[in-house]
């Protein structure tokens, strides 16, 4: 201190001699030093010259030092000035006015120059450290004003002392009226669960010195309207020698980062159509339950429930109403299992498409049997409205099947308990459909069937040579050559086959379909036939040169799957093979449930020269309208209807007129399983563009 | 100091310390402006006296007293302070004689001081 920045001191005296002296000496001791010769003086001096210290003799003329000492420390600035005093050694009463004029301190005349040294010393530095307080102090203000969090304090008592100004936002109060008021009263939290109010553990805190956090999620109450989801954590203040004077808590607001979990959280376990769990949150439901204690008595349920006649609804009106529906089952299912009270702790969920599950906690075989009924017969009477038309409204009714499982402490498996269920409910589906199955031992045996399929499908998936590809040509029937162009087709649909022994025994798929939708192997299968064919093409240029179009089945399933359209789209894309001798079937039921998806994966890949084929037209509505919003090539006219062309006039009449319109469209038709010589010149006469079938080429393996 | 029985004319401790502090040449500059300094102030008492100004006394002697011990001029300081209390009660015994003593005691000073310097 004494090198660097000493300090300024001013030096006011009257007599010319003591006043040069004690410059001198000052100098000498390395400070900057001012001099005044009277009070007057010596105020000017201070606005001047800004002194760290002024020493000052107390007798003078003009205006005395102990006055003069009074008026500066009224001056703004003077406040942390310290003043030094000095007095002849008779002059006592001096030394107390000067004290009461706000002098640090008095130093007698003569005066010892090595305890003015000292005193200076001593109180410049008490001085800075006095300052470095205040700066401290002003810093930690100035932080807890500007931090985004509240920050209260209290006394040891937990009264309060002090709120920041983010505190008294949240709280309401300023700390001038919550000073010394109980912090509870200032701080009013409620359980957000519960709604009711909590008491802070404050005296844990203050007495015992415990840091307390509330784990439970609080809102703040500051008044009936304003509410903050808050966090917050106490802790004790400590003196330095570690005694707890005070309690400090801080909190912050929030709302907004809670409601973003919230939605988060719910969107996670909740199914965004119906708005009840999902299947994630069901099997951890299940799960969890399972693994509860359980006593001998315990005795809980599963229900699993899959609409009946749903698929009509959605092939016939779209998705749209498909969905509605949904919405509509979802409520009917909530509400009638909230109208018996009894049921307390229920959990429903959809699985998936028309799926439902209904977990019952701590209830009976008998009343679980009951409410099922109960829900079969509300959905029974549920009748289902959808404007098809302006002028035109369609009225279904459905049914649902219901497995139910009682799970006594015997089962503890969530997946086999699920499998169980969905046996049960593939009974009552087998059993005639709207009834209540409750699961039996051989229930598993006709699912069993199923499960062989999809342990065999995967196997299958596993193996180098599990699936092999056929193809089948489709002809033009305005080129009477191309029948005899059997083996190097122009056009063709692609096929697939499992092997299923170590002989050459392939399975079709309509064996395997209905287990690969239920355990979703799909998409799978999908990707695999389409990558397979890739590579086959790649690998044989003759017949990639040669082949206009291959023609490939994909299933409504897949379209359900974003991540499958986006590997499908990459395959073809890094596959170099030209997109435009891809053609991908679509059936006509799919297209209508899932058009959203599917108009916007044909429009991607529709991009890239990809052609789309209607499959099975005729075998639902037969709607064409909704074929002038999507780029169709083809409509692949369903072979029950073109195999009665021969002998049923209507069915001819229809074949001729789709022809027609689709040609006015734009759009070519291929008609499928073409099964004889008669149909075939019959086509043509209508004038269909191409032909597939039995009669003309059974299925090929590919070299 | 005033109750000692010999109050010494020049304190040569004082005097030594203050050298010690601001350097032997500072303190002859001090020195010899107390010296010229002395007849001034010794004027200006006598023109008090003579008007009776007796609080002029009272501050021209504190002051004289207050720059006399801080040099060490010690026995002056004795016969300042004595004039300043005499001053404060408002009765001044023989001023005349008092402000003689002081002349002399300002030329004892002068001496010892000279004595001082010249045995550097």
């Amino acid at each position: 201190m004494m090198t660097r920045n000493p300090g300024r001191i001013l030096v006011v005296d009257d007599a010319p001699l003591t006043r040069g002296l004690l410059e001198q000496a000052l100098l000498k001791y390395g400070y900057s030093v001012d001099t005044a010769q009277n009070g007057q003086q010596a105020i000017d001096s201070f606005h001047e010259d800004h002194p760290d210290l002024i020493l000052m003799d107390a007798n003078m003329p003009v205006l005395d030092g102990v006055t003069a000492c009074a008026r500066i420390k009224a001056l703004p600035g003077a406040k942390y000035l310290p003043i030094l005093i000095v007095t002849a050694l008779m002059e006592r009463e001096w030394v107390d006015r000067a004290y009461a004029a706000g002098a640090t301190d008095y130093i007698t005349k003569p005066v010892n120059l090595d305890v003015l040294r000292n005193r200076i010393h001593y109180i410049l530095q008490a001085k800075q450290a006095e300052e470095a307080l205040f700066d401290e102090k002003e810093k930690a203000q100035i932080t807890l004003a500007s931090i985004c969090d509240g920050v209260i304090t209290t006394d040891a008592k937990g009264l309060v002392e002090f709120l920041n100004p983010v505190a008294t936002n949240l709280t309401g109060w300023t700390t001038q009226a919550a000073q010394g008021l109980p912090l509870n009263s200032v701080f009013c939290i409620i359980d957000e669960k519960t709604q009711q109010p909590i008491d802070l553990p404050m005296q844990c805190c203050l007495e015992e010195g415990k840091r307390i956090k509330i784990e439970n999620p609080v809102l703040l109450h500051r008044d009936r309207i304003n509410r903050f989801a808050i966090e917050d954590s106490a802790a004790a203040i400590r003196d330095r020698h570690g005694k707890i004077i005070g309690a400090v808590l801080v909190f912050n607001d929030v709302t907004e980062k809670r409601k973003m979990t919230q939605a988060l959280a719910y969107r996670a376990t909740h199914d965004a159509l119906t708005g009840l769990y999902n299947r994630d949150e069901f099997n951890l439901q299940l799960e969890r339950m399972l693994q509860a204690p359980r006593d001998k008595n315990t005795e809980h349920a599963l229900l699993y429930m899959d609409l009946d006649r749903f698929k009509i609804v959605n092939d016939t009106c779209g998705h749209e109403a498909g969905d509605q529906l949904l919405k509509d089952i979802a409520l009917l299912l909530q509400k009638q299992i909230n109208a018996h009270s009894c049921f307390k702790q229920t959990t429903l969920a959809r699985l998936g498409g028309d799926e439902f599950a209904l977990l019952l906690k701590n209830c009976s075989q008998q009343k679980a049997f009951a409410l099922a009924h109960n829900l079969r017969e509300a959905i029974e009477k549920f009748i289902f409205f959808w404007k098809t038309s302006p002028d035109e409204k369609g009225v279904f009714t459905i049914g649902i099947s219901i497995g139910l499982v009682p799970i006594s402490t015997q089962l503890n498996n969530s997946k086999s308990l699920i499998a169980m269920a969905d046996a049960a409910c593939y009974t009552a589906k087998n059993k005639g459909r709207n009834t209540v199955h409750i699961y039996q031992e051989n229930d598993s045996e006709a699912s069993h069937k199923n499960i062989q399929w999809v342990r065999l499908l995967n196997e299958n998936l596993e193996k180098k040579q599990g699936f092999y590809l056929f193809y089948q040509s489709i002809i033009s029937l305005n080129e009477e050559n191309e029948l005899s162009l059997a083996g190097s087709p122009k056009r063709c649909e692609i096929l697939l086959r499992m092997k299923v022994d170590s002989q050459k025994n392939f399975v079709l798929p309509g064996a395997f379909l209905s287990a690969a939708t239920r355990y979703h192997l799909m998409p799978t299968l999908d990707k695999w036939v389409i990558q397979s064919l890739l590579e086959w093409l790649k690998t044989h240029p003759p017949f990639l040169a040669q082949i206009t179009f291959c023609s490939i089945n994909l299933s409504g399933y897949s379209f359900r799957y974003q991540a499958f359209l986006e590997t499908l789209i990459d395959d073809i894309d890094s596959s170099n093979i030209p997109a435009n001798k891809l053609c991908f079937e679509i059936p006509e039921t799919t297209l209508l449930s899932n058009f959203t998806d599917i108009s916007y994966f044909m429009n991607a890949l529709k991009k890239r020269g990809c052609r789309f084929a209607v499959d099975n037209f005729g075998s639902g509505i037969a709607s064409f309208s909704y074929l002038k919003t999507i780029p169709i090539d083809f409509l692949k006219i369903d072979g029950r209807l073109i195999n009665n062309i021969t002998h049923d006039s209507v069915d001819y009449a229809m074949v001729k007129s789709i022809n027609e319109i689709a040609h006015m469209m734009q759009i070519q038709t291929i008609a499928e399983h073409v099964e004889n010589g008669i149909t075939f010149e019959a086509l043509k006469k209508i004038g269909l563009d191409y032909a597939q079938g039995y009669w003309i080429e059974e299925p090929q393996p590919f070299q | 100091m005033a109750n000692s029985a010999v109050t010494p004319t020049l304190d040569l401790q004082m005097l030594a310390h203050l050298e010690k502090i601001i350097g032997h040449e500072m303190m002859r500059f001090m020195t010899q402006q107390f010296l010229e300094y002395a007849p001034q102030q010794l004027q200006a008492l006598q023109d008090s006296l003579k008007i009776e100004d007796i609080e002029a006394i009272r501050q021209q002697a504190h002051q004289f007293k207050g720059e006399s011990l801080q040099i060490g001029a010690n026995q002056l300081g004795v016969l300042c302070q004595q004039l300043e209390s005499q001053a404060e009660a408002g009765q001044l015994e023989s001023p005349s004689a008092h402000l003689i003593k002081l002349k002399t005691e300002v030329l004892h000073f002068k001496k010892a001081l000279s004595q001082v310097n010249n045995d550097d």
